[in-house]
């Protein structure tokens, strides 16, 4: 996590998100020491667990949907061309709409493949070494036990 | 130490403020107080633990009362409200 954090540019959004995670979570340790009522319920850290999702950056593929329009014009690209050498419309804005139908259909299989890929690498990493953490080190903090990250526990 | 020890609470407060009173400093005032030198995600993890231990050092001494002065008139201030 920490490395993941540590990139040498960003966004305002993952500068939020880093900052939503690291919040939640000591929060939810001071609510544990404390004995008050924990915030792991869905307004609160349903945004957290979205953070998490988005530092995997499966969204990956949906940026195609976006992207390659820019280079559906005949005009950048003539190369689809009918048999007398005229060239073809590509795009929407060449007129073309079912373009924009191909890159959904594209966007989805990504999705597809994308969320069947990872369920079948959790599984296997579930079955290998296991992908949740013991109660203990879940209590004790992630950024402890599992990144060394200690520099406020004082007592360790 | 494990953070079920109550203890944990005034430790982790004191982090708390210690990295919100140093992002402000440097991203809301352009403050860079020292140099840092990067060359490895373990100078990284070699920064962050030295910026965290130096700052809940200093931020633990602080009572209850000097970080939140309008508990103490029984109103329910953003601090008390954190814990």
């Amino acid at each position: 996590m920490l490395k993941m954090a540590g990139e040498a540019r960003s966004l305002n959004w993952f500068d939020t998100a880093r900052e939503l995670t690291e919040r939640w979570h000591h929060q939810e340790q001071i609510r544990f020491a404390t004995n008050l009522p924990g915030i792991m319920t869905r307004d609160l850290y349903h945004p957290v667990l979205d953070c998490f999702l988005r530092g995997l950056r499966i969204r990956t593929g949906t940026s195609m949907l976006r992207q390659e329009p820019r280079f559906c014009l005949k005009s950048v690209n003539g190369n689809l061309q009918d048999s007398s050498g005229k060239s073809l419309p590509l795009g929407l804005v060449d007129g073309n709409p079912g373009q924009v139908l191909n890159q959904a259909i594209g966007v989805a299989i990504s999705w597809g493949l994308a969320i069947v890929g990872t369920l079948v690498i959790l599984k296997i990493c579930d079955v290998l070494i296991g992908v949740r953490v013991s109660e203990d080190q879940e209590l004790e903090g992630l950024d402890v036990s599992m990144h060394g990250e200690e520099g406020y526990n004082l007592e360790a | 130490m494990s953070h079920q020890a109550s203890g944990s609470a005034p430790i982790l407060c004191a982090h708390l403020l210690d990295t919100a009173l140093r992002k402000l400093s440097m991203v809301r005032d352009a403050g860079d107080a020292e140099a840092a030198s990067i060359c490895s995600p373990q100078d990284l993890v070699a920064l962050v633990n030295r910026l965290n231990r130096e700052g809940v050092t200093v931020h633990r001494r602080l009572s209850p009362s000097v970080l939140d002065p309008h508990a103490e008139n029984g109103r329910r201030s953003e601090v008390s409200k954190l814990v």
